[in-house]
């Protein structure tokens, strides 16, 4: 009977290669493709998102609190509209980073850690 | 009454409390700083982008409270808190991250940050409610 060790330590040369679309992105320590690394690719995933809006909503705070100049009254209504968009996309990015911690922790208490599995 | 905008009294004299902010994004020191100067139009705000250039201010000038990214070129903004608490320990430090989850506030924790805030999720409002008690002393 063949058994299949699959290491959770990151750089054992028995670790198989991860395939598909996240080949790159299995962090270090866990199996590719298991529930805790599709986890953790979807906190990366919303940390990056979460980072480009902030940098988005602060530009539009400085040009709604007039820092680059004075704008007509339809662009400062426009810029508000884009300032409550950005918020609330903030918001849902800030749902899903939270949703993917609760499902961790479920996870780790379902299959505590092993150094192997034989 | 010295009206709060202005200046604080502390240990009987009057002084400009003095702000650094530790943030390599330009956006966002200019964010905070306008947002600071919105309410306090004499602090003292000064600015650096690494962990190098606010060593170099804070021997410089030493300031009342440091607002410190935890992402940053080269020296991550928490080990750079827990350097700066380590030698100033009465310099207050506000964290401000990205990514408000547990492991950040608990590295925050440990690295003797004394408050946390995260970009996005804290009002203008809550800042500089912060801020003003910070410098009350509160």
């Amino acid at each position: 009977m063949m058994h299949h060790v699959i290491p959770l330590v990151a750089g054992d040369s028995q670790n198989p290669q991860p395939s598909g679309p996240f080949q790159d992105g299995a962090p270090e320590g866990l199996k590719p493709g298991s529930e805790e690394s599709l986890l953790h690719l979807l906190k990366v995933m919303s940390r990056d998102i979460r980072g480009s809006l902030l940098s988005m909503l602060a530009t539009l705070k400085l040009l709604n609190r007039g820092y680059y100049g004075n704008m007509d009254e339809e662009v400062a209504n426009q810029t508000k509209d884009l300032i409550s968009s950005a918020t609330r996309l903030i918001g849902r990015v800030d749902a899903c980073l939270g949703r993917a911690f609760v499902v961790k922790e479920e996870v780790e208490i379902a299959a505590p850690k092993k150094a192997g599995i034989e | 009454m010295i009206p709060i905008q202005a200046v604080y009294p502390r240990g009987g004299q009057i002084y400009v409390p003095r702000v650094l902010v530790v943030e390599d994004s330009t956006i966002f020191r200019t964010l905070l700083k306008e947002t600071l100067q919105s309410r306090f139009p004499s602090m003292e705000i000064l600015e650096a982008a690494d962990g190098e250039g606010a060593m170099q201010q804070i021997a410089a000038h030493l300031p009342d409270l440091i607002f410190m990214d935890v992402k940053l070129p080269g020296e991550n903004g928490l080990d750079l808190t827990a350097r700066i608490k380590a030698e100033h320990p009465q310099v207050i430090v506000v964290v401000l991250t990205s990514y408000d989850t547990p492991e950040y506030r608990e590295a925050a924790v440990k690295a003797k940050a004394d408050h946390f805030l995260a970009k996005g999720s804290s009002s203008r409002e809550g800042i500089l409610t912060l801020v003003e008690s910070v410098l009350r002393g509160g």
